[in-house]
């Protein structure tokens, strides 16, 4: 059942049958959020050697898969990529508790880049970071989510995903390969944000869209994202505090 | 063969200006001798950039009543009658107003497309039209065309090497052109740009620059050899644009120094494209095409991606890898029916009936692609019909008394305090180019260089030199320490190692200014004041040196280098007579007895040879003007502006000049007529000669009597404050001091109520106190508005506009045609004030309608680059033309963009016949780069010429304008 587990929360149906993202989107989600109700009931010996092997691959995966994420210029496939990328953190963190913290935390940051994109594409006809540019300029509102999103998953605090890393790090004794992976999330994930902002948010308008922004249930489909990634934010506060 | 390319690429680039004598000029200078429509529609298409605003700009002016309907609908009709659709005036009209502003609303795709519009568009529109007739490989030749190989390379690979190329061109170029901001500046540079290149690049090769060039332009090998060089040009515009002035500027101080030439500039910019796609995966045009004939369809859907052409969702569908073909054939078909659905929507919405689709089909084109230009026509016919009527009716104002007259610079910014000051009504005021008739090479006191105060159309023939008037102790002093002082802090902060202790000891020096700056900067000034080491009063050299002075001075000159060069040589003093010795000996060429070591040292090191002793004689040869060259001057002066008799007890010269702080663009903001300088070198030599006794009795032989008691007194403009300061006040007698109180009195009220009119048009300047600050204030982005919103230009008297409130818009030149009896003067105006007002006018239009392409963008990005202009952020092109905030005000534009409209007040006979005369003026009348309005009082009427026909605009008597 961990290794299901794991399988769904790497979304690994998504590369087996997902190269036509526009059709698959939503199912490939929700996935994730299958494998850690999966893992939430499960007990994993976490000193085996196949744990060992594991934490490896995942690792090995993480990394090709930011490699991965460099080819692609769909916002919505950069939902999933991100989700991928941070699977090894279930390594890292001891305490289960707070990895079903960050893993729900991280597939809700997701999903909002996912909305994002899929509004995109639904309205501009392409998620395509290159041509869909000036977001800022042209469609404030979406822009706003779109960053709050991004600062979320580039880890940036004091957003929730960033906030229940450091927590994890001051509460728990992780070892050196604990650090190399919580260096490489880092680094992994902020370059992945970054790289969308620098050019879909702030870019010069691209003249070929038409650009629309989101309306008022948009806006609370956001909103209700976002206090809840906020609440999970404040609680990790107070883990790192107390 | 690659000479004529190159000629004929070169000619399109205009010049720019160093920013320390910032020049306006037309970015278009290159298209001048088209008409104008015509020429925008290249330059557009070749700079990329948008020349006309937008409909909804426009629309805006036109539904605020500024652009006058009946105007704007005579406008459209003569166009539709032109290409006979006159009988769509309502559709069109409907398209212009109601529909082009609002364009985007009608993109959206109808159920019943019309068949008939989506043949019409494969044949029309341009990519579709290329594909159909010369096939993928045809189109992809056209979508080339304006770009570099290494642009290609980068659409096509998906890599970099454009801004890697772009980056090394940048920072050798502006290493080499530095100007002094470099500590380290660059090595050999005296060489020339191609020599030192080479040397930079380590490059073996010894072939001339020209040879140079050809050698990687046949390895590049493009299908038109002169449209990639234009290309290479374009690319960067800003450093084209400067090193074209440079190059082409012999007598330009760094030129001289560290020359360089288009060539040269070319040769580095191939080379680097050469030397990094010698690692791309294709290296030439041949290879190129090899590539794109075996993967077409590939190539032309990253062409169109790298120009923004391909919408978003097929860069989905190459992600997802489909048929690279069936992509595109898919783009096309979309393509097509995007543009059908808008001509579609937009021909239901402008036509109840739709009858004749063909013509529909037609108009909206030809709307398309020439609404802007009768959106401007509209505007400026608009200004013309008021404007015209108004001079031609206006009346002279009766004068109380005439205490004074006050000549200013012609420059729109000195129109509200003329109106301002002859309010009082005991004052003439005059207009004329702010260099007043006086071009100059001025060397200032203490500084070692000339500066050309004169339109840089013109090269000043005398050298005019300011002297302290006393001992000027105090500035020796203070100048010797506040020196020493910049060199200590100057070596400590280049010290590899000084700058860690350096900080923590001195850092809050710098606080004093940073913080001062910020908070007080009233305060601050004041200080700063105190610390600088003031100038002393000086005087000019205003009277020619005679032969036997010239002779003596060169001597002196070269004797005291020779001197210097034997302490050098032999480390000992050399007498006067031995060293005069020397110098003849050099000069009669009898140098047999002299050490050939000491010889070879005073020609290379001290330039001691008879070549440079005779320039030398013939610069102090420059100096000063003989009585006649006075008297001529100061004669043409006053016939130019037609003030020949009258003369009050004070004739006040006002040059102008501005106030500002971390502005690179102050220049810009000084007297464009005196080269970008402030223009009180000018006017204090002529008032120096206009004051002197035997100058004045001269006119008298002349018909011109100035009678003994009018003092001639030089002025500067505050453009920024509009302060009036006088200068030279010694020229004035004691039976003068008391009417001179009054007329100070007088300015300072004129002062005041012209920077209450300012203060409103000043973003967040309340009140007219305020501006004093903001022109000390160093994060203030716009300290005034220099020339923004400038529209005209009048060459006539005075009293023709004095009636109306021209809200600094309009240039004045003072011009009375009854003096002008031969047509000379007239021709001189449109040789000069002429020329430089278009220049000025056009590089605010195009800084407003493109201010990212034509213009310089934000200033809030900016950083000095080599002392000679700004890029934006730390690498990159030149920026050009004026900044945004300069023309842009809170996201809207301030300035209203429209060619100038010159106003010649002057039977129109005479105007013809010295537009004739002035080949430059006249090829930009014909070709409508300006307005030009003739204001004929002897005919009560107003001409303006129109497709090189003269039109009547206004008649007086008829009740309507034509």
């Amino acid at each position: 059942m961990y290794y299901l587990a794991l399988i769904l929360m790497g979304i690994l149906p998504y590369y087996l049958f997902g190269k036509n993202f526009k059709n698959y989107s939503t199912l490939f989600l929700g996935l994730p959020l299958m494998g850690l109700s999966i893992y939430h009931f499960d007990d994993p010996t976490t000193a085996s050697t196949v744990y060992k092997v594991l934490e490896l691959m995942a690792f090995t995966t993480s990394v090709l898969t930011f490699f991965l994420s460099y080819r692609t210029l769909n916002l919505i496939k950069l939902s999933y990529y991100f989700v991928f990328v941070n699977v090894v953190a279930l390594f890292i963190f001891k305490d289960k508790w707070m990895f079903e913290l960050y893993f729900g935390s991280l597939v809700f940051s997701a999903f909002s880049l996912y909305l994002v994109g899929y509004y995109m594409d639904k309205t501009f006809g392409s998620a395509n970071i290159d041509a869909i540019t000036g977001i800022v300029l042209k469609a404030p509102k979406l822009a706003l989510f779109l960053r709050l999103s991004l600062m979320n998953l580039g880890l940036y605090p004091p957003f929730a995903n960033a906030l229940i890393m450091t927590s994890n790090i001051v509460k728990t004794n992780i070892g050196v390969d604990g650090y190399l992976i919580v260096f490489w999330l880092f680094f992994a994930n902020f370059f992945m944000a970054f790289r969308i902002l620098n050019s879909s948010l702030f870019g010069k308008p691209n003249q070929l869209v038409n650009y629309k922004d989101i309306g008022q249930g948009y806006v609370f489909v956001f909103s209700i994202l976002f206090l809840v990634l906020t609440a999970v934010g404040f609680y990790s506060l107070m883990e790192v505090l107390l | 063969m690659i000479k004529v390319a190159f000629e004929n690429a070169v000619k399109l680039i205009p010049y720019y200006w160093p920013m320390t004598t910032f020049i306006s000029r037309n970015p278009l200078m290159g298209f001048e001798d088209m008409p104008f429509r015509e020429g925008l529609k290249k330059a557009s298409k070749l700079f990329k950039a948008k020349v006309y605003m937008p409909s909804s700009y426009y629309v805006e002016l036109y539904k605020d009543g500024i652009i006058k309907k009946d105007v704007f609908e005579e406008n459209l009709l003569e166009e539709l009658r032109k290409v006979g659709l006159e009988e769509y005036f309502q559709e069109a009209k409907t398209f212009m107003v109601d529909i082009s502003p609002s364009s985007d609303e009608y993109k959206k795709v109808p159920k019943d497309l019309e068949k008939d519009i989506l043949k019409h568009v494969k044949s029309k529109d341009t990519i579709s039209k290329t594909y159909y007739q010369k096939g993928v490989l045809g189109l992809i030749e056209e979508l080339c065309e304006d770009m570099l190989l290494c642009e290609i390379v980068d659409a096509v690979f998906d890599k970099n090497y454009t801004d890697i190329i772009e980056k090394e061109i940048a920072e050798f170029v502006a290493r080499f052109v530095d100007e002094g901001q470099t500590t380290m500046s660059m090595p050999e540079r005296e060489r020339g740009m191609f020599e030192a290149f080479r040397l930079y690049e380590g490059i073996k090769e010894t072939s001339d620059e020209e040879s140079f060039v050809e050698k990687h332009i046949n390895f590049i090998n493009p299908n038109n050899v002169e449209r990639y060089i234009l290309n290479h040009f374009v690319k960067d515009f800003g450093w084209s644009s400067f090193i074209k002035y440079r190059s082409e500027t012999e007598d330009y101080y760094f030129q001289i120094k560290y020359p360089s030439s288009m060539m040269a500039y070319l040769a580095v910019r191939l080379y680097f494209e050469h030397k990094y796609l010698k690692k791309a995966p294709i290296r030439n045009f041949d290879e190129f095409r090899d590539f794109a004939s075996k993967n077409p369809y590939y190539v032309v859907l990253k062409l169109l991606k790298a120009k923004n052409m391909l919408y978003p969702r097929f860069l989905d569908d190459m992600e997802l890898g489909k048929d690279y073909k069936a992509i595109f054939e898919e783009y096309l078909n979309y393509r097509e029916i995007q543009r059908a659905s808008f001509l579609q929507n937009v021909i239901y919405a402008m036509s109840l009936y739709y009858d004749n689709l063909k013509a529909l089909l037609e108009l909206v084109e030809f709307l398309e692609e020439e609404e802007g230009y009768i959106w401007l026509v509209s505007l400026e016919d608009s200004y013309i019909k008021d404007l015209s009527k108004e001079f031609v009716m206006a009346k002279e104002r009766e004068l109380k008394s005439n205490l004074a007259t006050a000549i200013f610079c012609i420059d729109v910014r000195s129109e509200a305090i003329r109106r301002n000051l002859e309010r009082f009504g005991h004052y003439n005021t005059y207009g004329v180019a702010g260099f007043f008739g006086t071009p100059i090479a001025f060397i200032e006191f203490d500084k070692g260089h000339e500066i050309y105060s004169c339109p840089v159309i013109m090269k000043p023939e005398k050298i005019v030199l300011e002297l302290p008037k006393d001992n000027h102790k105090d500035y020796e002093q203070k100048k010797n320490i506040n020196y020493t002082f910049k060199k200590i802090l100057e070596s400590l902060k280049n010290n590899p190692y000084t700058p860690f202790f350096m900080v923590e000891a001195m850092g809050w020096l710098f606080g004093i200014n940073l913080f001062g700056k910020t908070l007080f900067p009233g305060l601050t000034q004041k200080l700063m004041k105190n610390v600088k080491a003031q100038k002393p009063d000086t005087t000019f050299t205003i009277d020619k040196l005679t032969e036997q002075e010239i002779e003596e001075y060169a001597k002196r000159f070269f004797v005291e280098k020779i001197q210097e060069a034997y302490h050098e040589a032999y480390k000992k003093n050399l007498k006067y007579k031995d060293a005069l010795e020397i110098l003849n000996a050099i000069l009669n060429g009898k140098t047999a007895s002299f050490d050939n070591k000491f010889l070879e040292l005073l020609k290379t090191k001290y330039a001691v040879t008879k070549e440079a002793y005779e320039f030398q004689k013939q610069k102090l040869s420059m100096i000063g003007y003989t009585l006649e060259e006075q008297v001529s001057l100061v004669y043409n002066f006053l016939k130019l502006i037609g003030f020949t008799k009258d003369f009050p007890k004070f004739v006040f010269l006002f040059g102008h000049g501005s106030t500002c702080d971390n502005n690179p663009f102050e220049s810009a903001l000084d007297c464009g007529a005196c080269g970008g300088n402030n223009g009180l070198a000018n006017v204090r030599v002529l008032a120096r000669i206009a004051n002197k006794r035997d100058v004045k009795e001269a006119l008298a032989l002349k018909g011109i009597f100035i009678p003994e008691d009018t003092v001639f007194i030089p002025g500067i403009h505050d453009t920024t404050t509009d302060e009036l300061e006088l200068y030279d006040l010694d020229f004035v007698p004691e039976t003068h001091k008391a009417y001179l109180n009054k007329v100070l009195e007088d300015f300072k009220l004129a002062s005041q109520k012209t920077r209450e009119e300012r203060a409103k048009l000043l973003p967040y300047a309340d009140n007219p106190d305020k501006i004093f600050i903001r022109a000390i204030d160093w994060s203030e982005t716009r300290p005034e508005w220099g020339l923004s919103k400038n529209m005209g230009a009048y060459v006539g008297k005075r009293s023709s506009t004095q009636n109306l409130a021209l809200k600094n818009r309009v240039f004045m030149q003072s011009y009375d045609w009854e003096i002008d009896k031969d047509g000379s003067i007239l021709k001189n105006i449109l040789a000069g004030p002429y020329l430089i007002g278009e220049w000025i006018n056009l590089e605010y239009y195009f800084s407003t309608t493109d201010n990212e392409r034509l213009g310089a963008g934000s200033k809030v990005y900016h950083n000095v680059v080599g002392k000679v202009g700004v890029w934006t952020g730390n690498y990159g092109d030149l920026r050009t033309g004026l900044p945004y905030q300069t023309v842009y005000v809170d996201g809207k534009p301030y300035h209203e963009p429209m060619r100038l409209l010159v106003f010649v007040e002057a039977p129109i006979e005479k105007v013809m016949e010295a537009a004739k005369g002035v080949p430059k003026a006249l090829e930009l009348v014909l070709n409508e780069w300006t307005r030009v309005i003739i204001i004929d009082k002897t005919k009560g009427a107003a001409y303006t010429i129109k497709n090189k026909e003269v039109i009547t605009v206004f008649e007086q008597g008829s009740k309507t304008t034509a």
